[in-house]
């Protein structure tokens, strides 16, 4: 049995979400989703939420897919100084933030627009980014491009045979996990963000731990509905990017 | 642009906002030797775990094909793509019925969701590199797994290793709201006393909690190297023909 058993860790994980769901679906009732859905303190949350994770996860994955794309062909040790922010927990990036940023007018913590989150995740993410998509774009094959420049293609068509199929699903697989991430965190946003409206993931957490019991069954009903909605999305992503990404590397999509 | 430019830019931007750490005071908060021994000995645990698991099922993803394979890889990266924060609330109504809430092993079982499907990832891209030609190889010269892991293995996938250590670390350190929630504020780590500190008004206590947050990791992956050199330096001194017992 040399290669591997995969069974431990996926019944471990799968056990672990999938109870976990299953407590946060049998401590709710209808009524509970009902009232959630009407609840324009959440519905604000979530705007917020996707606000931030949006344009982070946006500008992260911009950002350091350039990067990968310009040292891809470098040498050097430069690249390695990207390692650094990776060594840093969240925390550690949240209080740099503080310690920067508090003075500055539009930038600062506690603002309503904002930007000190978005900073931190950058310094955070976008090396994510660039380690994720460094060994894909040192794979990419030039052959690809001359041969469209041979052939005679436009500029962006020869791009997109020569880069942009190989490249479409480890950004897409990089943004969903950092947007995953961005849109649900507690400890960056707890510390930087405005009392109100609070982020997903501070609302949820603050209702669960700090209201009554009587505000838990909306914490769970918050829980299932982000749960089930990323869920849908993931499956969406799977269903429909990998058959068009398997598709295009077997040379079958014209 | 011109590399030079876009290379130093990078540097500024990485090392710069590092300036403001460096240590003012060398005095040591007693408050903070109680909760960096349960700390390490979380993250050493953790990652031996995740080694552990995250190894067969690494090596399994890239070497199996099928649909219970390629399953299995979904169900595994859930926990990237889902609020694992939320779904502990769940968990913890769970854990205290099991007796695991506001215990060592329960914190150590949930730091498991967000960590171990990165370390996964690491391993199926590190076994993928290594390929299943050398992979056969391998299994023909020594058929025996764990001298096969001492010797071939584990120094060929030394930098998957490492990675994995690394992102263990730095993800269990930053963990506040899962390790508050699942340890009920009675499994203490680093974050719990580095979080109230950040909104107070002591500066210098907060630096102090930061900076062994950060210096950690950096810890950590040294000791690592250490132990890989010595690692490499036995397997070199034993596969070495003049201390062959068979030769004389």
């Amino acid at each position: 049995m040399w290669r591997g058993n995969a069974w431990p860790a996926t019944l471990l994980i799968a056990g672990m979400v999938g109870y976990g769901l299953f407590v946060s679906l049998s401590m709710t009732t209808w009524t509970d989703y009902r009232q959630l859905l009407s609840d324009s303190v959440f519905l604000e949350s979530v705007g917020l939420s996707l606000y931030v994770a949006v344009s982070s996860t946006g500008l992260s994955v911009m950002i350091g897919a350039l990067l990968a794309a310009f040292f891809a062909k470098q040498t050097g040790w430069t690249a390695q100084l990207l390692a650094i922010p990776l060594f840093i927990p969240h925390l550690g990036a949240a209080y740099l933030s503080l310690l920067y940023l508090s003075d500055l007018p539009v930038i600062g913590p506690h603002e309503g627009n904002h930007f000190s989150i978005i900073l931190t995740y950058l310094y955070k993410e976008i090396p994510f980014v660039f380690f994720y998509l460094l060994p894909v774009y040192r794979r990419l094959d030039h052959r690809y491009e001359e041969l469209g420049l041979m052939l005679g293609l436009s500029h962006l068509r020869r791009f997109w045979h020569g880069k942009g199929v190989f490249l479409l699903f480890p950004v897409l697989e990089a943004a969903f996990i950092v947007f995953a991430f961005t849109l649900f965190a507690y400890e960056v946003p707890a510390l930087l963000g405005v009392t109100y409206p609070k982020m997903i993931g501070v609302y949820a957490f603050d209702l669960y731990t700090q209201g009554d019991l009587s505000s838990q069954p909306t914490a769970f009903a918050i829980s299932v509905v982000l749960t089930g909605m990323l869920f849908v999305l993931l499956l969406l992503f799977t269903r429909l990017i990998r058959p068009l990404t398997d598709r295009i590397s077997k040379g079958r999509s014209e | 642009m011109k590399p030079i430019f876009v290379k130093g830019l990078v540097g500024l931007v990485v090392l710069l906002p590092l300036i403001g750490l460096l240590p003012s005071t060398s005095a040591f908060n007693p408050r903070l030797l109680d909760t960096l021994t349960t700390t390490i000995t979380m993250i050493v645990a953790a990652t031996f775990l995740n080694h552990l698991i995250g190894y067969g099922a690494g090596k399994a993803i890239a070497f199996k094909t099928g649909r219970t394979t390629r399953l299995m890889e979904l169900l595994i990266s859930l926990p990237l793509f889902l609020p694992v924060l939320l779904l502990s609330f769940g968990l913890y109504l769970t854990w205290i019925r099991l007796g695991l809430a506001d215990q060592f092993l329960g914190v150590l079982l949930v730091l498991l969701l967000p960590t171990l499907p990165y370390t996964i990832r690491i391993y199926t891209n590190g076994f993928q590199t290594l390929g299943e030609q050398m992979m056969e190889q391998m299994v023909l010269i020594e058929p025996n797994r764990f001298k096969r892991f001492f010797f071939l293995t584990g120094p060929m996938m030394r930098s998957s290793l490492q990675s994995v250590t690394l992102l263990v670390t730095v993800i269990a350190l930053s963990q506040y709201a899962l390790v508050t929630l699942i340890g009920g504020g009675v499994v203490r780590m680093i974050a719990l006393e580095a979080f109230p500190l950040y909104s107070g008004n002591s500066l210098a206590a907060a630096k102090e909690a930061t900076l062994w947050l950060i210096a950690l990791p950096f810890l950590i992956y040294f000791v690592q190297l250490i132990l890989f050199f010595i690692w490499v330096q036995l397997v070199r001194r034993l596969l070495d023909g003049r201390y062959d017992p068979a030769r004389k």
